[in-house]
């Protein structure tokens, strides 16, 4: 009974959202986002309702978010590599066209005045509007303008709330937020004029000054005359001003060529992309070696070996993005420990050279720990009998690492260095909050001496200043995805997780 | 044994141990030190601690422009709910592809292997852009919230973790629920009263291991948290030092051992997992 119970209610609940958020994207004339959350409702409903889809009544949900959050991303990103999309260029064509109308309005000398209350249903704002004149009431919002004929009134005959509408109050307006929404809010009633809030209770009507001509694909200045023809996803004056906002198009593989070759970008690229590979490999042989001989040193029967095991352990344990930024106040060139320690005076962070070795040192410092786990465990797992009769036979020492245990170490150890390359090769973190990816490098706006290609994307979509520029981002994520796929390929043959398919 | 020979023998091992330790604790001594010293900025902050003061923390859990216990609670809820989400999904396929035979199963198996190579943060732009809009949708969900950013971290639920759990509930005999099944009882059932309580060990390390990545990540939680007092620690606490010269050294320290102690206690305890998982090929950030 309790089982059927929770299942209604899981039921309901799911339909519940899925009817609501279908009903939303409605109301918002987003048919095809709508459409895939359709189709989402039915497929769960019928995963949970025919009795022939047991496997994939475990497998739904985990499949549900791998494909929106995990492969979908995939694909949006290569798409967004072949688009102009960036800061400016956030919109589809038609939004860009009536955002640029929108942009140049004045107000119409002989045009109606309002007096609003503005009311919001669920997310989308409306103002109730009067006519100061004729005392007509209005439901405007941003897709237009309604005949509303049973709005409560006051006394002097302003619409003050609808049913189905929640007004908002007058302490409510004082949020800036609100505010900024009221003003930003246009209410078309045609083409070209809108009615426009103009204080926290009264509105105008007021008219767009430029008007797009859809046969010759240009917008038209309506006083002066002026022509502005489309060109890249902009509309582009006479003296070449850009209206804004422009919109997305497909540029084919502009970015890929800009990469490649406009100097401005390739420039900072290829010396980016080397800087990463040196990084990695660097890291990796490294971290190697002093987990490695600190496995050796340790590895024997000795006092207090637990002791230096836990110790040791502790840079892993500590969260990493923590240890970073500590290590970045260890590292300041004028009050931090270091220097002060060892009395020098070196711009550990500020300088490309010193900044290189600093965030290779503080890596070394965080990943040490994992390869002396992991190369411990496997010289324990290398029985000693073979190092015994090596050493009968006259080896000495060092011809027994060297000949026995350093190749049997490699067996089980070289698949996690691929695997630690692999994830040192998009090690943002570290780079990020140490340097953030600084000092900068000569000749680019964006990328630093110590940026590896993530924080180099980060910054080129998210950088303070620059950035925005999501098309070249996603280009520069395009090429990290096929270098990873080359690796991954590469250690694919070597792990042992294929066996585990069965 | 003479002293020489001791030495050749085993003292250096002692010299290397002893060194070794002093550079991993380095910066943990340094955040003892200059959070409980008093002073705000790091050039009095050394390793050898002149006084006692309990300053930092007043100022850390006071100051409004960052609420630091914000983050924390912030960070727990989104890093606990999310690893408990990923969990249950990841247990639930995992079961699938253990006790059940369906058609598709190996290539599906396959295809989770080759899509988990390419980590979700090589998508981050995309991400960012898919966020945004649905924030324009649906506000709730969207970029700068907390609710959006669980719900991408669970992108990466069916993962390493099912693989994982898999290779566990493997383990678990046959058996067992085949004479549940004699008794009557539904798969549901003998997944949900057989097999996941003798995998409960096993579950709960998988989950913390999931919680730890997460408090740890600093990139998709950057690009989606917006507002002071949404963001998580790694976000926050960035803030909180990001100026060269800024005097937060002292009260950040605080803020770093706070947040650093309960992370190191539940790693020294799930060592052993952590050092076997290791070595089946898993790593860290």
């Amino acid at each position: 009974m309790k089982l059927i119970l929770a299942r209604l209610v899981a039921f309901a609940a799911i339909n519940g959202v899925g009817l609501w958020s279908i009903t939303t994207l409605a109301t918002l004339r987003q048919w095809f986002a709508m459409s895939i959350v359709l189709v989402l409702t039915i497929v769960v409903n019928f995963v949970y309702l025919s009795r022939r889809t047991m496997a994939a009544r475990y497998l739904l949900p985990g499949t549900i978010f791998l494909v929106i959050f995990q492969i979908y991303p995939v694909f949006y990103t290569a798409y967004t590599a072949f688009t102009n999309y960036s800061v400016g260029h956030m919109v589809s064509r038609g939004e860009a066209i009536q955002g640029v109308v929108r942009s140049f309005v004045e107000p119409v000398e002989s045009g109606g005045n309002f007096t609003f209350t503005a009311v919001h249903q669920e997310q989308t704002l409306g103002l109730l509007l009067t006519n100061a004149d004729s005392k007509k009431i209005l439901l405007g919002t941003s897709f237009g303008l309604t005949a509303i004929s049973n709005a409560t009134i006051d006394q002097d005959g302003n619409g003050i709330a609808i049913p189905g509408w929640q007004s908002y109050k007058t302490k409510d307006l004082l949020d800036p937020v609100l505010q900024k929404r009221l003003t930003s809010l246009q209410v078309p009633i045609n083409s070209s004029s809108y009615i426009v809030a103009d204080s926290t209770t009264t509105a105008i009507e007021k008219v767009s000054t430029v008007k797009y001509d859809p046969v010759k694909n240009r917008l038209v200045d309506k006083a002066t005359g002026y022509v502005f023809p489309e060109h890249g996803g902009n509309f582009i004056g006479p003296d070449g001003t850009k209206l804004d906002p422009g919109w997305r198009v497909n540029v084919g593989a502009k970015n890929f060529v800009a990469v490649l070759t406009d100097k401005r970008i390739s420039g900072p690229f290829f010396k980016v992309f080397i800087w990463t590979i040196v990084w990695a490999i660097l890291v990796v042989l490294s971290s190697f070696g002093l987990g490695l001989a600190l496995a050796l040193t340790l590895n024997k029967k000795m006092k207090g070996q637990r002791i230096y095991r836990s110790l040791l352990v502790i840079p892993y344990a500590m969260p990493a993005f923590l240890s970073v930024l500590i290590w970045g106040g260890l590292l300041n060139d004028d009050y931090g420990l270091i220097n002060r320690l060892f009395g020098s005076h070196i711009p550990w962070l500020f300088d490309s050279f010193w900044a290189r070795i600093s965030v290779l040192m503080v890596n070394l410092w965080l990943s040490f720990p994992y390869m002396f786990l992991v190369t411990t465990g496997a010289l324990q797992s290398i029985p000693a009998e073979l190092g015994e009769a090596a050493a009968i036979d006259g080896a000495n020492a060092w011809q027994v690492f060297r000949r026995i245990n350093l190749p049997l170490l490699m067996v089980s150890i070289s698949p996690l260095l691929i695997a630690s390359f692999a994830s040192n090769f998009n090690n943002f973190g570290t780079i990020y909050l140490l340097t953030g990816g600084g000092p900068s490098m000569k000749g680019s706006e964006v990328a630093g001496s110590t940026d590896i290609l993530i924080s180099y994307t980060y910054k080129l979509a998210f950088g303070y200043g620059k950035g925005g520029d999501y098309g070249i981002a996603s280009t520069v994520s395009v090429f990290i995805f096929v270098i990873v796929a080359s690796i991954s390929a590469f250690s694919f043959r070597r792990t042992r997780a294929l066996e585990n398919m069965n | 044994m003479k002293i020489s020979t001791w030495l050749r023998k085993t003292g250096w091992r002692h010299l290397v141990g002893v060194i070794a330790a002093v550079y991993a604790l380095v910066p943990l001594i340094w955040v003892v030190d200059a959070s409980f010293n008093g002073l705000s900025n790091l050039s009095t902050a050394s390793i050898i601690p002149d006084h006692f003061s309990l300053d930092n923390y007043r100022k850390l859990l006071t100051d409004p422009n960052y609420p630091y216990l914000t983050w924390y609670k912030n960070t727990l809820l989104v890093a606990g709910l999310a690893a408990i989400l990923q969990v249950a999904i990841a247990a639930s396929a995992a079961f699938a592809f253990s006790r059940l035979r369906f058609k598709g199963r190996r290539v599906s198996m396959l295809g989770i292997l080759i899509i988990q190579m390419f980590p979700q943060l090589l998508a981050l732009v995309a991400l960012y852009l898919f966020m945004f809009q649905i924030h324009t949708w649906f506000p709730a969900i969207g970029t700068g919230t907390k609710a959006g950013l669980i719900l991408v971290y669970l992108g990466g639920a069916m993962g390493v973790n099912t693989y994982l759990i898999k290779g566990f509930f493997d383990t678990i005999p046959r058996e067992l629920d085949d004479s549940a099944k004699v008794d009557g009882a539904s798969q549901w059932q003998s997944f949900r009263l057989i097999i996941l309580p003798l995998a409960a060990p096993v579950l709960a390390v998988v989950g913390l291991l999931a919680f730890i990545g997460m408090i740890n990540d600093f990139l998709i939680a950057s690009v989606l948290l917006q507002d002071s007092k949404n963001y998580t620690l790694a976000v926050g606490l960035q803030q909180f030092v990001s100026g060269r010269y800024d005097e937060k050294w002292g009260p950040f320290a605080a803020g770093a051992l706070l947040a650093s102690i309960p992370v190191i206690l539940l790693f020294q305890f799930l060592q052993r997992y952590i050092v076997e998982g290791l070595t089946a090929g898993s790593v860290k950030g």
